[in-house]
């Protein structure tokens, strides 16, 4: 199939407004130690699609599966925020919101499997995704999510950092520290959900934690310039060569992000 | 220099009676005692452990005691946690401060004018200004561009420094300023604060484990281990057997006083 089929342009807007979601928050999380945070939101997003498949599938219940992951995934995204406000490291609190997703996942799985035939099957493909059929209506989600994100992250960089920089001087000086965690897991949650709902979980792991590391390496005071074209490079760039090597898309993603890392390393041993 | 925080207030001292304060329902200070009176340069002396930060953290409103009485300038802190922003400029330990965070010396400082204003928060003209003559107080005028993570240790602390006096406060209160410094960059820093003491009116209410770069002011000396076991100048205070009780460690070698950390409390 030809790069610029027309059936493609969806797809190739998705992955620039993903790229676009994904510099848009990585710099927080990274600043934060929190980019791990990405695993929390897979298992999160699968008990949240578990629990959806479960409601609507064996109890016949008007519920969306997609709207179920997001609240999971919110839900432990509050979590965290919780967690690192009760003076846990950010790495810890990742664990503990991963610990509660992956229980409510593993639970989840063997209530559906015993009430649904294929409810398993489908709630997993909320977690592999189906980025390479990007439709209009997944270019419509991702623009709205982008018009709420990109202006609060902006707004709020300057308190996001400085929460990151000196929490305890921030608190001293009066800034709710606490309230400015919940804000930034809580956008991280809604920009991570919407792009895993468009691209798969995995794929949207990988996306969302190498912009904000290569901005923090290149140690810029305003990391958003370089956060913004890694995203949309390591997107773009991966579609065109998933679809070249004729590769699932996250493939081409996962190459490219792959050697963003390695550049990472490169980067860290030199200095 | 005017202080922010010189409206309203009229008492002029700093007084803990009767203090209880830790985590979780468990006291790491014991029924701590002592009022010190503007003009001062104070200095909370004790082992590893000893409650030296959480006593801190009690006068600048970030921790409530569980027990007894707090008030500085009058006021008690977790009652009116603006004004005691207003009032102190807390200094944290380095080592709380994330090191691989990019910041640039200018966001530092002005984050001291800039929380207390609403988002969004930007560097305008006044406070690029404010910030400079903060800057030059501590002796870092030019540096504003440089990141924080490439100074010196030092440096470092002056930048923090530097953040709680464009605050423009009454008490300066650190944790540990000299910690990580070599010995001239302890008395550097001892001298910066003595100048801001002297020429700026700033009470000054620092924790050290070594304050042997202080000698030379005088300061006043509160011995702490859990409970207070002495306050006072420092020839009073720094006397073998008054020193014994906070530092159970302490060795006597002819005539020499090894202090160790031992913090078992009595």
């Amino acid at each position: 199939m030809s790069l610029i089929n027309p059936i493609l342009i969806p797809v190739y807007l998705a992955a620039v407004l993903s790229g676009l979601l994904a510099g848009s928050v990585s710099p927080a999380l990274a600043y934060s130690k929190s980019v791990t945070f990405g695993i929390t939101l897979m298992h999160s997003v699968l008990a949240g699609a578990l629990i959806g498949v479960y409601l609507h599938d064996a109890l016949h219940l008007p519920v969306n599966p997609l709207l179920t992951a997001v609240v999971m995934s919110l839900t432990a995204s509050l979590l965290t925020a919780e967690a690192v406000a009760r003076g846990f490291p950010e790495d810890a609190a990742v664990a503990i919101s991963v610990s509660v997703s992956v229980s409510v996942a593993v639970i989840m799985t063997y209530i559906v499997a015993l009430t649904t035939p294929y409810g398993v099957s489908k709630a997993f493909g909320y977690v592999f995704g189906v980025s390479a059929l990007a439709t209009w209506h997944d270019v419509v989600r991702l623009a709205a999510v982008l018009v709420m994100v990109i202006p609060l992250i902006h707004l709020f960089w300057c308190e996001f950092k400085y929460v990151a920089f000196d929490p305890e001087g921030a608190e001293a000086m009066g800034l709710p520290v606490r309230a400015y965690r919940y804000l930034y897991y809580f956008t991280a949650s809604v920009a991570a959900a919407s792009l895993a709902m468009s691209l798969g979980v995995l794929l949207a792991h990988i996306i969302i934690s190498v912009p904000g590391l290569l901005a923090l390496r290149a140690r810029s005071p305003n990391p958003f310039k370089l956060s913004y074209f890694v995203g949309v490079a390591v997107m773009t760039i991966g579609y065109a060569l998933a679809w070249s090597l004729n590769i699932p898309p996250s493939g081409g993603v996962g190459v490219i992000a792959s050697g963003a890392l390695v550049t990472l390393l490169v980067m860290r041993r030199e200095s | 220099m005017q202080h922010s925080s010189d409206a309203g207030i009229e008492e002029r001292s700093v007084s803990l009676h009767n203090v209880y304060a830790g985590y979780n329902g468990k006291s790491v200070l014991v029924d701590v005692t002592f009022k010190l009176e503007s003009p001062f340069f104070a200095v909370l002396m004790g082992p590893n452990g000893a409650g030296k930060t959480t006593l801190l953290r009690v006068i600048i409103g970030l921790l409530k005691p569980i027990k007894g009485d707090v008030t500085v300038y009058g006021i008690r802190p977790w009652e009116k946690p603006e004004v005691i922003r207003e009032t102190i400029g807390y200094v944290p330990q380095l080592l709380l401060v994330r090191q691989d965070v990019p910041v640039r010396v200018e966001e530092v400082v002005a984050m001291g004018i800039l929380s207390r204003l609403p988002p969004p928060r930007r560097l305008t003209k006044r406070i690029r200004d404010e910030v400079g003559k903060a800057l030059s107080m501590v002796g870092l005028e030019g540096l504003e561009g440089r990141l924080f993570n490439e100074l010196s240790g030092g440096q470092k602390q002056r930048v923090l420094i530097a953040r709680a006096l464009v605050r423009k406060p009454k008490l300066l209160v650190l944790d540990e300023p000299c910690s990580m410094l070599d010995f001239k960059a302890r008395c550097e820093m001892i001298k910066l604060l003595q100048k801001l003491h002297v020429e700026r009116g700033v009470d000054i209410l620092l924790t050290a484990h070594d304050i042997s770069p202080c000698l030379i002011l005088e300061p006043t000396v509160i011995l702490i281990n859990k409970r207070v076991y002495a306050v006072g100048k420092l020839r009073d205070v720094l006397r073998p057997e008054t020193l014994k009780l906070a530092y159970p460690g302490m060795t006597e070698v002819e005539g020499a006083i090894i202090l160790g950390e031992d913090h078992v409390p009595h």
